[in-house]
């Protein structure tokens, strides 16, 4: 791989980059607009849906596509991700082209990102190619794949922020500086969470560095820089600030005060201490306990498992500085994946699925503190282990060092795919369509009740979100209800129909009469039509029973137009 | 400028339209009303009640409360009434947005009725006092089937009798007629209570609701025509403060060694950048200072004494 000329290495590292995403986000690449990569009862159709969004409804940020009548805030439930609904989802004709691009660009900037950082830090070619490789195919990020979470597979910023930070810190130049400002726009851009990892890498690898060398924190040329890098980022950023504070970003960080008092913790709010080296398959859904003994399938569950090649390698990268290479970036490293481990675990330390108590006492990790001392933090505290994904980037760059050769990219990208506690191939989601909805995005205007969409549950809302991305009409529900705000959900807790239809446990039409009565409501509000899936048979049983044979009835699904209140009653 | 800034702030607000308005009438050093109403503005006199039905509410403790949308005027004017006797009158000047609470207290003598600022918030009376208790509203929606007329709310915790469900207006949100009933209920936390509906001594119907954390709590049920006759529309959703793990004992596992933990990561987290400044400073120092002098201390030493050849 040294052989090579830098015009054949950068092409052999965007062909690495081109394959590794097809690879992860297989068989997508055979139908690209009719599977999404994701699992059906994760958030993929929230993602595929803001796509869609951004197309066919540009700058409505309150519509009422969503949560119809009262409509919902489309940058407070699904405003994490900018960038790509900007750059994507704004032209693409299909919105499931638009995700799937979108993740698979993610993943190969990804893997760019990470060889980049490899380089800087001394690796060789074949390192880089390694680095990118556990980085862009840990287990963390496959299974954020299969979330639909392309916030966090943004995370693909990170690698170019720390190499450009330490390119910097070596020669701070003005434009090295614009760089890091233009790299962390678009990181924040691209995800709400970036901004904290960011902030997390430049305190520990600054910090670390001030601390190492006598002298200013910030000499005056790195200052100089900062600047620059400051102004270039600061437009972009003010812009999304506001956007976020103008809609809802207050109540959400007020909402999300009492993630130390969740009880249960959310399955996903922590990252247990042997889950780091468990490879074992992940169990999906998660299930957590309610009062009274019901359950709650949570779907979008997490892997912190770090892959055994990549701590082989790694380890064997902490050795590195045997080789001349600098020792200083990656004590600073180390400690940066320390850290992120520590706030990626939660508020206390777990082991094998308990809390570790000394003395009857949990042993208290950091995350509370930093609440405490930066109080923007619990905005990501309530997911701690997605800081799991500075762990990652930390332990690529030390792939990058521990591994010399080339063969490790396929060995560690070959261990992704088959020895991962995430499935390959890809968990994908078929792209709804059908002769019924096709009828139905052509019947006159009217909301669509989709039947069932049980309340907060993943599955039924991205189904439903996905439905409308073909149908094109209003439906009743949209997102997380205490995400959307109790005026949005209110219809949710006054309309027994729509109390049915969202029902956790067995949703079901209330009785004829209660049932006509609020179909009667529903009809006044602006609903129009009542669609439902062939596997929700005892649903569409009972809708025929009240309303009679089907308008369209495709083997996939069937809707029925609602009779006006007169004629109901 | 602070007073300028309201000042502006409030001329720029628009007067009209109605608010929420929540009052409470504290009688208990007065002891002078015994059927008290208040009229807001130049509307109808409206009945308070003190029959724990309002949310927050203790029966009978002399602390009366009505919940009604009202005209938004600027200020606004109510005057308490005992029966047909003026008792006084008060003017009060209503937030820029949002519901309107506010506290009288009445008095033996003249002016009979005053704002009582030092008033614990409304519906939450006495909240951070009383962990134990959490302030329940329940509606029962009987639009569709219309089988109740004067129904009331019975749960472990009342009388036989029960709560009486209103649909008069008299409670805050509440619409007059409107086949909603709503009731409020002072009850004791407990992790579930037995709700159950009677309507001229007989059961309608019975549902279990899980209750939530918090002081304040709504649940909404609805009549159905199947043998259960009562049904949850919704669980009991909390619409008051989370309380405090170490109020309720349970909750978060950081909780009870929070301050422990903060001490703990600070005292790392300081010592760790004191040690790594002290380590730098002094290799610093060892490599400009001491270093130097040491290698001229060892060159002035083999000239003295050069080595001789190795034995």
């Amino acid at each position: 791989m040294d052989a090579l000329s830098p015009r054949a290495w950068r092409a052999v590292l965007l062909l690495w980059a081109a394959l590794v995403p097809i690879v992860l986000t297989w068989p997508v690449a055979t139908d690209p607009t009719g599977l999404v990569v994701g699992h059906p009862r994760a958030s993929v159709g929230a993602h595929v849906w803001v796509m869609w969004w951004a197309r066919h409804h540009p700058g409505e940020w309150f519509t009422d596509l969503l949560f119809f009548p009262i409509g919902g805030d489309v940058v407070r439930l699904y405003g994490s991700d900018v960038l790509g609904p900007l750059l994507l989802g704004s032209w693409c004709p299909s919105p499931v082209l638009a995700h799937n691009l979108w993740a698979a660009a993610l993943i190969g900037a990804g893997v760019l990102g990470a060889a980049h950082l490899a380089r800087v830090l001394g690796g060789t070619r074949g390192g880089a190619l390694a680095a990118g490789t556990a980085f862009a195919a840990a287990p963390f990020f496959q299974h954020e794949l299969l979330n639909g979470t392309t916030e966090l597979l943004s995370a693909a910023a990170l690698p170019w922020f720390t190499a450009t930070l330490l390119r910097l810190g070596r020669r701070p130049r003005p434009a090295l500086g614009a760089l890091l400002g233009a790299i962390t726009a678009l990181g924040t851009l691209a995800s709400a969470y970036n901004p904290f990892f960011l902030l997390l890498i430049g305190i520990v690898l600054r910090g670390h560095q001030a601390a190492r060398q006598p002298g200013p924190v910030l000499p005056p040329a790195f200052a100089r820089a900062l600047g620059v890098g400051v102004a270039v980022a600061a437009g972009p950023i003010a812009a999304l600030l506001a956007l976020h504070a103008a809609h809802g970003a207050g109540q959400t960080l007020a909402r999300r005060e009492d993630w130390l008092t969740q009880d249960p913790p959310l399955p996903d709010s922590f990252a247990d201490l042997l889950a780091w080296v468990d490879p074992r398959a992940i169990v999906l859904p998660a299930t957590m306990p309610l009062p009274g003994g019901a359950t709650f399938a949570y779907w979008t569950t997490c892997t912190v498992y770090l892959g055994a090649g990549a701590l082989f390698l790694g380890l064997a990268g902490l050795w590195a500085r045997r080789r001349g290479l600098a020792r200083g970036p990656l004590e600073g490293l180390l400690l940066l994946g320390a850290a992120a481990a520590l706030l990626a675990m939660g508020p206390v330390l777990r082991v094998g699925g308990e809390v570790l108590r000394v003395g009857g006492l949990a042993l208290p990790l950091p995350a509370p503190t930093v609440a405490l001392l930066f109080p923007p933090f619990v905005l990501t505290a309530l997911h701690a282990y997605r800081y799991a994904s500075v762990v990652v980037l930390a332990l690529s760059a030390f792939v990058g060092l521990g591994a010399r050769r080339a063969v490790w990219a396929p060995v560690l990208l070959l261990e992704a795919t088959l020895l991962s506690p995430v499935p390959f191939p890809a968990t994908t989601t078929p792209a709804p369509g059908g002769a019924a909805l096709d009828a139905l995005a052509a019947a006159p205007a009217g909301a669509v009740l989709v039947a069932p969409t049980v309340a907060d549950d993943l599955h039924d809302l991205g189904r439903a979100l996905l439905v409308q991305t073909v149908v094109g009409k209003p439906i009743q529900d949209g997102g997380i209800h205490h995400r959307a705000g109790d005026g949005t959900v209110a219809l949710f807790k006054e309309n027994a129909v729509l109390a049915g239809i969202s029902r956790m446990s067995g949703a079901a039409l209330p009785s004829p009469a209660v049932s006509r009565f609020f179909l009667g409501e529903l009809y006044g509000l602006g609903f129009r039509y009542l669609l439902v899936p062939a596997d929700a048979p005892g649903l569409q049983a009972q809708s025929a029973a009240l309303l009679g044979p089907p308008a369209a009835d495709d083997g996939a699904w069937a809707w029925w137009a609602l009779p006006a209140p007169a004629a109901a009653l | 400028m602070w007073f300028l800034c309201l000042a502006l702030a409030r001329a720029a607000a628009p007067v009209g339209g109605e608010v929420e308005l929540r009052l409470a009438v504290d009688d208990r050093a007065a002891r002078r009303l015994q059927a008290p109403r208040v009229q807001v503005g130049a509307g109808e006199a409206l009945p308070l009640v003190d029959d724990g039905t309002a949310a927050g509410d203790i029966a009978g403790d002399r602390i009366y409360f009505l919940g009604r949308s009202v005209p938004r005027t600027d200020p606004l004017r109510l005057a308490l009434y005992d029966g047909d006797a003026l008792v006084g009158e008060v003017q009060a000047v209503l937030p820029l947005s949002g519901p309107a609470d506010l506290s009288l207290k009445t008095e033996a003598g003249p002016p009979g009725v005053r704002v009582d600022t030092a008033a614990p918030p409304i519906g939450v009376a006495g909240e951070g006092d009383r962990p134990d208790r959490l302030a329940l509203r329940v509606e029962v929606d009987d639009r569709a089937l219309h089988r109740l007329r004067s129904p009331a709310l019975r749960t472990s915790q009342t009388g036989a009798e029960g709560t009486p469900l209103r649909d008069d207006g008299a409670l805050p949100g509440d619409t007059p007629g409107d086949g909603v009933f709503v009731a409020g209920l002072d009850v004791a936390r407990v992790q579930s209570l037995a709700l159950e509906v009677v309507e001229g001594g007989a059961a309608v119907g019975r549902v279990q609701v899980f209750l939530p954390n918090t002081g304040e709590a709504e649940v909404k049920l609805q009549t159905v025509d199947t043998a259960e006759g009562l049904a949850l529309l919704s669980e009991a959703v909390a619409t008051g403060a989370v309380q405090s793990a170490a109020a309720t004992g349970s909750g978060g596992e950081g909780g009870g060694i929070a301050g422990l933990g903060h001490l703990l990561w600070v005292a790392i987290a300081g010592f760790a950048l004191v040690f790594a400044q002290m380590r730098t400073l002094l290799q610093h120092r060892w490599d400009q200072e001491v270093a130097p002098r040491l290698a001229r201390l060892d060159r002035v030493l083999d000239r003295l004494d050069p080595p001789g050849p190795a034995a």
